[in-house]
C-alpha cells in the first residue's frame, strides 16, 4: 500500500509538471552580418537615378565604421559608414560593401538623362486637322550641361499657318496639328554637352504618340499583333481629302496568344491562351500561363480578370464570347466556363469555376463529337449556342441552353435538336450578322476559305464541299487559305492560327479578320467590304490574332 | 488487489503525462514572429505609362495591442530585354539569334510613406480603408526598336560593337558546313524574276554558273546543288562583301529581321507597420511600365 501511495505521489508530481501549456514563443531572426541600401540624395528626380545624381549608400544592418565600398564603376574604393557617390556613366553597376569580415553586393541601375515630353492641348481630344497641340519639355540636368533640341514630326504635320512641319530645332516647336488619324509619333532628340567645346552626347530619342481622333464618329476596330501591341483602327471610309487613317498603338502588349478579343461597354477583354497553346505533356497540371485581362477602351487602365498561371496548361482561356453580363470562355479541348464581367484578380480552380458546358455533357458526344475535341470560337446565335471544333469532332455544334446535360451523356440522352453545321470541316472562326442574316465562317484545310451565307443555306449545304458558291474572294479572284503548314504557321493539326476571329461592323455589315496566309495573298488585316462584296487588304504584313469592334461610334476610342 | 491498483495507477499517470502537455505543432514547424497588422490592397491598373502614378485602394487592421504607425509602398525594378535577329532567307536551318533576359536591376526600396489616420476606419469593413497613389519613374519607359527604323548605329547601341560582324561570321560558317543546304538558301536569296533587281544580277553572275543537277536514286528525282558540292569561290567572296543589312533582309528590301525591346516591371508591395516596427505585408503586385 505504501508503495502504491508512493507511485501515486510521484505520478501526480510528474503530471503537475507536465500539465503546462506549451506557449508559442516569438523568435528573433539573426541579422545578416552586413546589408545596405541606397537612395538619391538630391531633392529632385529621386526615383530616376540619373547619371550625375548624388546617391547615398547606407547600412540597413549596423556596420563598423571601417566599411569599404566598391561602387562597381572603376572608381577608387572608399571607407565609411554612410557614403555618397556620383556615377558619370549610365548602366548597371554592382555595388559591394565589406565590413565585419563579410561582404554584400547589390545591383544599382543608373539611367541616362531622359527628357520628359508632355502634350498640351486646349481640346479634350486631339482632332485631325483641327486641334492644335504643343509640347512641354522638362530636361533633368543635374550637371547643368548645355542642350540642343531636335524635333521630328510625322508626315502631315502642319503649324498654325497650315505650313508643313517636318523638323524643328529648339526647345519649343510651337503649336502643330495633324492631318492623319491614329498614333502620330513625334520624336525628340536631345544633345547634351558643352557648347563652348562643341562636345555633345545624344540622348535616347524620346517618342511621343499623339492619339489623333477622327473628325466624325465611327466604330473602332481593336486587333492584337503577334509579338507586338494591341492596336486600334477607326473604321471610316468617308474621310475628307487630305486626311488619312493610321492605326493607334495602345502601348499595351498583346500578350502571348490572344486568340480572342471581346468588347462590352467601355472595356476590351483579352483572352490570352499563354505561351503554350497546343499539346504539351502537363502531367503535373502546372504549365498554365493564360489569363484574361480587362483593358479600358483607351488603354488607360488594365486589370486582371482571371489567370491560370500555375494551373493546367489546357485550362488557359482560348476563345469566348460575352452574353449579358457574363463572359463565357473555352479552355483548349474540354469545356466552357462562365464568369461575371465584374470578376477581377481571380485564379482559376475547378471548384470555384466549374464548367458551364462540357464536351461529354452534350448529346453530341460519341455521336460526332469526341474526347478532347479542340475548341474554336463560341457565340450565341438566335438563342442557340454555336461552338466550333477543329479536331476530334469538326464542325459547329449547336445546342440550346436547356440541352446541356447535368450528367455525362448516356445512350438514352437525345442529340440537340438544331444539329451541327458543316460537320467534318475545321471551322475555327465565325460571326453572325443578325441584321442581314448572314453567317460568316472560315474553313481550314479542305475547302479552305472564308464564306458567307444564311444559316439556312449552310444547313441545306450539309458539308463544306457544298458551300463553294458562298466563298468570299478578293477583287482579283484570289481567295484566303489560312496557313496549315507545320513549321510555317503557329500550331499543329487542328490548332493552326490562320484566322482566329471574325469581327462584324454592325453598321456596314463589313467583316474584319487577321489573316495568316497559306497562299500567295499577303498576310495582314483583311476586310470583307459589304458594299463591293469583295475582300480587301487593310494593313499588309502584320500577323494578327484576335480582332473585335467597338460598334459604338466615337471620334477617338 | 494491490497489483490491480498499481496497474490502474500507472496507467492513469501515463495518460496524464502524455495528455496534459498542450503541444502546438505550428510552433514546432515554423518560425514565429510578432503579430503584425493585416493589410490588403488592389491596384487600379497593372500597366501604366512610365512617370504616371499608380492608384490603389488599401485596407488594414490589427488584432494586437500595438498601435498602427504608418504604411509604406516598396518596389524593385525588373528589366526584361528581348533581342531577335535572323537571316530570313536561311530556311535550311533555323538561323536566329534571340534572347529574352529578365534581371532585377534595382533592389526593393521604400517609395512612399502614408501616415495612419483613425478617420480611415470603416465600420462596415471593420478595417481602415484609404485610396492613394505611388509614383513611377519617367526613365523606365519601354524602348522598342525594330526593322522600320533600321540603322547600324542602333544595332551597335542595342546589340554591342561586334555583334554585326559576329553574326555574319557565324552565319557564314553555318552555311558552308553543308553546301547542298547552302545552295537552297542562296537560291531563295537570289530569286527574282525582275532583271533590274540586284538579286537577279547576283543570281546570273554568282549563282547560276556554279549550279548543276544530280539524280537522287532514293527519291528518284533530280536536285540542284553547287558544282562539286562546294561553295563557289565567287559566291564566297560576294558573301563577304554583303553588309549586315543585306544579311538580315531578303537582300535589298526594306524589311529587316531584327528587333530589340527593353521594358520594366515593378514588383510592388504595401507594408503596414505598427509602432514597434512590425510590418504586415500585402500581396505583391506587378506593374508593367509602358
Amino acid at each position: 500500500m505504501k508503495r502504491s501511495i508512493c507511485i501515486l505521489s510521484v505520478g501526480l508530481l510528474f503530471s503537475l509538471q507536465a500539465c503546462r501549456e506549451h506557449r508559442i514563443t516569438e523568435e528573433t531572426f539573426p541579422l545578416p552580418t552586413i546589408d545596405f541600401t541606397y537612395q538619391v540624395a538630391d531633392n529632385t528626380y529621386q526615383l530616376d537615378y540619373y547619371v550625375g545624381a548624388t546617391i547615398k549608400f547606407y547600412p540597413t544592418v549596423s556596420l563598423a565604421s571601417d566599411c569599404v565600398w566598391d561602387f562597381g564603376d572603376g572608381t577608387p574604393q572608399v571607407t565609411g559608414d554612410t557614403v555618397y557617390h556620383k556615377y558619370e556613366q549610365f548602366g548597371n553597376f554592382r555595388v559591394t560593401a565589406k565590413a565585419n569580415g563579410g561582404e554584400k553586393s547589390n545591383m544599382i541601375m543608373i539611367s541616362d538623362i531622359k527628357p520628359i515630353v508632355t502634350i498640351v492641348s486646349d481640346d479634350s481630344i486631339c482632332e485631325v486637322k483641327t486641334s492644335l497641340v504643343s509640347f512641354e519639355v522638362e530636361l533633368p540636368n543635374p550637371d547643368n550641361l548645355d542642350a540642343i533640341f531636335q524635333w521630328t514630326f510625322p508626315a502631315g504635320t502642319t503649324n498654325e499657318n497650315n505650313e508643313s512641319v517636318d523638323t524643328y530645332e529648339g526647345r519649343d516647336p510651337g503649336r502643330v496639328k495633324f492631318s492623319r488619324v491614329g498614333s502620330q509619333t513625334v520624336r525628340l532628340q536631345v544633345l547634351m554637352g558643352h557648347a563652348d567645346a562643341n562636345e555633345w552626347r545624344a540622348l535616347e530619342t524620346v517618342k511621343k504618340n499623339v492619339q489623333v481622333a477622327l473628325d466624325v464618329e465611327a466604330p473602332t476596330l481593336y486587333y492584337a499583333v503577334k509579338e507586338g501591341n494591341l492596336m486600334a483602327l477607326k473604321l471610316y471610309d468617308g474621310t475628307a481629302a487630305g486626311i488619312a487613317i493610321d492605326p493607334y498603338d495602345l502601348g499595351v502588349s498583346s500578350g502571348s496568344h490572344p486568340f480572342n478579343l471581346l468588347f462590352k461597354g467601355e472595356s476590351l477583354y483579352v483572352l490570352d491562351a499563354g505561351q503554350q497553346f497546343n499539346y504539351v505533356n502537363d502531367e503535373n497540371g502546372v504549365l498554365g500561363d493564360g489569363k484574361i485581362t480587362v483593358i479600358a477602351k483607351d488603354a488607360s487602365s488594365i486589370e486582371t480578370m482571371i489567370t491560370n498561371v500555375g494551373g493546367p496548361a489546357f485550362q488557359d482561356p482560348f476563345y469566348g464570347c460575352i452574353v449579358g453580363q457574363e463572359l463565357f470562355y473555352s479552355d483548349r479541348n474540354t469545356g466552357v466556363i462562365n464568369i461575371p464581367l465584374s470578376t477581377r484578380n481571380e485564379t482559376w480552380s475547378s471548384s470555384k469555376f466549374p464548367y458551364y458546358i462540357q464536351n461529354n455533357y452534350l448529346g453530341y458526344y460519341g455521336r460526332g463529337l469526341s474526347y478532347g475535341a479542340i475548341t474554336g470560337c463560341l457565340a450565341q446565335v438566335k438563342g442557340l449556342w454555336y461552338w466550333a471544333k477543329t479536331y476530334n469532332g469538326n464542325g459547329i455544334w449547336r445546342f440550346a441552353d436547356n440541352e446541356r446535360l447535368d450528367h455525362a451523356v448516356t445512350d438514352a440522352d437525345p442529340v440537340p435538336a438544331a444539329g451541327p453545321l458543316l460537320e467534318g470541316s475545321q471551322c475555327k472562326a465565325f460571326v453572325y450578322d443578325e441584321q442581314r442574316d448572314r453567317l460568316f465562317y472560315t474553313i481550314y484545310d479542305m475547302n479552305a476559305g472564308i464564306y458567307a451565307s444564311t444559316i439556312e443555306q449552310v444547313e441545306a449545304a450539309g458539308d463544306a464541299s457544298a458551300v463553294a458558291g458562298y466563298m468570299l474572294k478578293f477583287g482579283d479572284g484570289k481567295i484566303v487559305e489560312p496557313i496549315v503548314e507545320a513549321g510555317k504557321g503557329e500550331g499543329s493539326s487542328g490548332e493552326f492560327i490562320g484566322i482566329c476571329q471574325l469581327a462584324l461592323d454592325e453598321a456596314t455589315g463589313d467583316v474584319y479578320f487577321g489573316y495568316r496566309s497559306g497562299n500567295e495573298v499577303k498576310s495582314g488585316l483583311v476586310r470583307y467590304n459589304a458594299t463591293t462584296g469583295n475582300l480587301q487588304h487593310v494593313i499588309d504584313d502584320v500577323l494578327i490574332y484576335g480582332v473585335v469592334i467597338n460598334n459604338t461610334p466615337s471620334k477617338l476610342f | 488487489m494491490m497489483k490491480t491498483l498499481r496497474v490502474i495507477l500507472s496507467a492513469v499517470v501515463l495518460c496524464v503525462l502524455s495528455s496534459c502537455d498542450k503541444h502546438d505543432k505550428l510552433d514546432e514547424l515554423v518560425f514565429v514572429g510578432k503579430m503584425a497588422p493585416h493589410v490588403y490592397w488592389s491596384i487600379a491598373s497593372t500597366t501604366v505609362s512610365a512617370g504616371q502614378d499608380v492608384s490603389f485602394d488599401a485596407q488594414y487592421y490589427t488584432t494586437s495591442d500595438v498601435a498602427i504607425s504608418h504604411l509604406e509602398v516598396w518596389y524593385n525594378v525588373v528589366e526584361t530585354e528581348k533581342k531577335n535577329v535572323s537571316a530570313p532567307w536561311v530556311t535550311s536551318k533555323a538561323y536566329t539569334v534571340a534572347s529574352n533576359l529578365t534581371t532585377e536591376r534595382r533592389k526593393s526600396q521604400l517609395i512612399t510613406r502614408y501616415d495612419h489616420n483613425e478617420s480611415y476606419w470603416n465600420e462596415k469593413e471593420r478595417a481602415y480603408k484609404f485610396a492613394a497613389v505611388f509614383p513611377t519613374s519617367n526613365v523606365l519607359s519601354k524602348v522598342a526598336w525594330s526593322d522600320a527604323e533600321f540603322d547600324s548605329t542602333n544595332v551597335v547601341k542595342y546589340f554591342g560593337d561586334d555583334f554585326m560582324q559576329h553574326f555574319k561570321d557565324s552565319l557564314y560558317h553555318t552555311l558552308i558546313a553543308n553546301p547542298d543546304d547552302a545552295w537552297k538558301d542562296f537560291n531563295k536569296l537570289f530569286t527574282s524574276a525582275d532583271t533590274s533587281d540586284i538579286r537577279y544580277k547576283y543570281r546570273v553572275k554568282y549563282f547560276t554558273p556554279y549550279t548543276t543537277k544530280s539524280h537522287d536514286d532514293v527519291s528518284d528525282t533530280d536536285y540542284s546543288h553547287f558544282v562539286d558540292h562546294v561553295i563557289p569561290a565567287p559566291l564566297d567572296s560576294l558573301f563577304l562583301t554583303f553588309d549586315f543589312a543585306d544579311i538580315i533582309s531578303s537582300l535589298h528590301t526594306d524589311k529587316y529581321s531584327i528587333s530589340y525591346e527593353k521594358s520594366y516591371q515593378l514588383d510592388a508591395q504595401l507594408k503596414c507597420l505598427d509602432t514597434e516596427k512590425t510590418a504586415g505585408l500585402a500581396l505583391k503586385q506587378t506593374i508593367t511600365l509602358n
